[in-house]
């Protein structure tokens, strides 16, 4: 009798201490948080894989950085100085291609080319800016205000038609980065993981007999606003005003420059995308909330249907909730806001 | 008597099993329907309770406020359920 109870809990201690089955890695690189889940597979196999992503990120990191020494800001260099360059590598190529297509798709709202305004608010620092540029300056730049349309790349040849193109790939490298995570752990035979690269998230397979599921950041409050499953493939992507940004007068100034305006944009608190497993889907979680913060708030919409987004959740300046019909079924809300204060489109 | 933890958010389930789940760090008042009227549900400092009933017998409000994980309230006429949801993670990560 005393031996089965012993069996018994015995057998409880052991099934009750193997439920952790994930194993989980952080990095620091882009100037923000890596957190990687693996789902059920073999330590040293996740760890090795794992160290093959963030090497890949740390390369990336200095290819693609905005102002720190890079491949991107000899790029800018040349043109600046209106001199030809010589790109022998195919993936900037093929990048600052997807980049055009990008921008013209939405409406130039999603701007690479504005790197030099997002410099003159402070943006180009990884500490915050403190205090407004001068208005002549903007004005300035709104004359002959750069666009991707400017970048020639011919033969391995890149030129720009306006010297003051400045490429910034800030909305674009986090998208990019999952892309390049997901190739290396499907390369690697790892079916199941959750990656999120500063907030940026993508879902692979599903941890177990349920989904993964993500937690969208209140863009005034400490916790999540809403949850919602991330089935296989699934990604998300939300540009917000509560991270990079500074204060100044009493008014919020972030780091989402409308190249209309040569402002920040101040119409949305926050706007989120939710992509199924399409082509590109990825880097379109990543570039896709840039246009749908930035536009006119009559406008949203529409771009959202251009783009074929059909799950999207923008919160605006006045803490109302602009959502579309599909992310309303979906989205599980943490703090369930008034009717009157949520417009299902 | 084990001392649960304090529960971070109230979710409220109507008779149609919707569910709302509203932070317990609130101050407002919330009105749910049910068969038989509207059940209004008081949350602030951090503590939640159902304030006025459509039912007879009002048991459901002389329960008063609660506040840690697990603890519930039921009012069983107008189908409407309190819970206290622990502050145990809802998600696996975070999108910002």
């Amino acid at each position: 009798m005393n031996l089965a109870k012993l069996f018994i809990l015995s057998l409880f201690l052991i099934t009750g201490c193997s439920d952790n089955k994930t194993n989980q890695y952080k990095d620091y690189i882009f100037g923000t948080i890596i957190d990687i889940k693996i789902y059920k597979e073999d330590p040293i196999k996740s760890d090795k894989v794992t160290n093959l992503i963030f090497n890949d990120f740390h390369r990336l990191h200095k290819y693609l950085h905005a102002w720190q020494p890079s491949e991107i800001s000899n790029i800018n260099n040349a043109i600046k100085e209106n001199r030809w360059y010589q790109i022998d590598d195919p993936e900037i190529i093929k990048i600052l291609e997807d980049n055009k297509v990008l921008s013209k798709q939405t409406n130039g709202l999603f701007n690479p080319a504005i790197g030099e305004l997002i410099n003159l608010w402070g943006f180009h620092s990884d500490l915050p800016a403190n205090n407004l540029p001068n208005t002549s300056l903007i004005l300035d730049y709104l004359k002959n205000p750069p666009s991707m349309n400017d970048l020639i790349i011919e033969n391995k040849m890149l030129r720009s038609k306006n010297t003051r193109l400045q490429i910034d790939l800030g909305g674009y490298a986090k998208g990019y980065a999952l892309a390049r995570a997901k190739k290396i752990l499907l390369d690697n035979n790892i079916q199941h993981a959750l990656i999120n690269i500063g907030g940026n998230i993508l879902a692979l397979g599903k941890p177990g007999d349920r989904f993964w599921k993500v937690g969208i950041q209140h863009p005034r409050k400490a916790g999540a606003i809403a949850s919602v499953e991330l089935k296989p493939g699934w990604s998300i992507g939300t540009s917000g005003d509560y991270q990079r940004y500074f204060s100044f007068n009493n008014k919020r100034y972030s780091h989402l420059i409308d190249p209309n305006s040569g402002y920040p944009a101040d119409n949305a608190q926050s706007a989120t995308v939710l992509i199924p497993p399409i082509q590109n889907s990825e880097i379109k979680s990543d570039v896709y909330s840039k246009p749908l913060f930035i536009a006119q708030k009559t406008a949203k919409h529409e771009l959202a249907m251009k783009l074929d987004i059909e799950y999207y959740l923008i919160i605006l300046n006045d803490g109302s909730l602009q959502i579309s019909k599909k992310m309303s079924e979906m989205i599980e809300w943490i703090e369930m806001p008034d009717e009157k204060n949520l417009h299902i489109q | 008597m084990i001392n649960l933890p304090r529960g971070e958010y109230v979710k409220i389930e109507d008779g149609n099993r919707a569910d709302y789940v509203f932070s317990l760090a609130n101050a407002i008042e919330k009105k749910i329907e049910g068969p038989l009227g509207s059940t209004v549900i008081k949350i602030e400092n951090g503590k939640a309770r159902i304030q006025a009933s459509p039912c007879n017998k009002k048991y459901c409000v002389h329960q008063g406020w609660i506040n840690k994980v697990n603890e519930a309230i039921v009012c069983i006429p107008n189908q409407i359920h309190l819970s206290i949801v622990g502050s145990g993670p809802v998600y696996d990560s975070i999108n910002y």
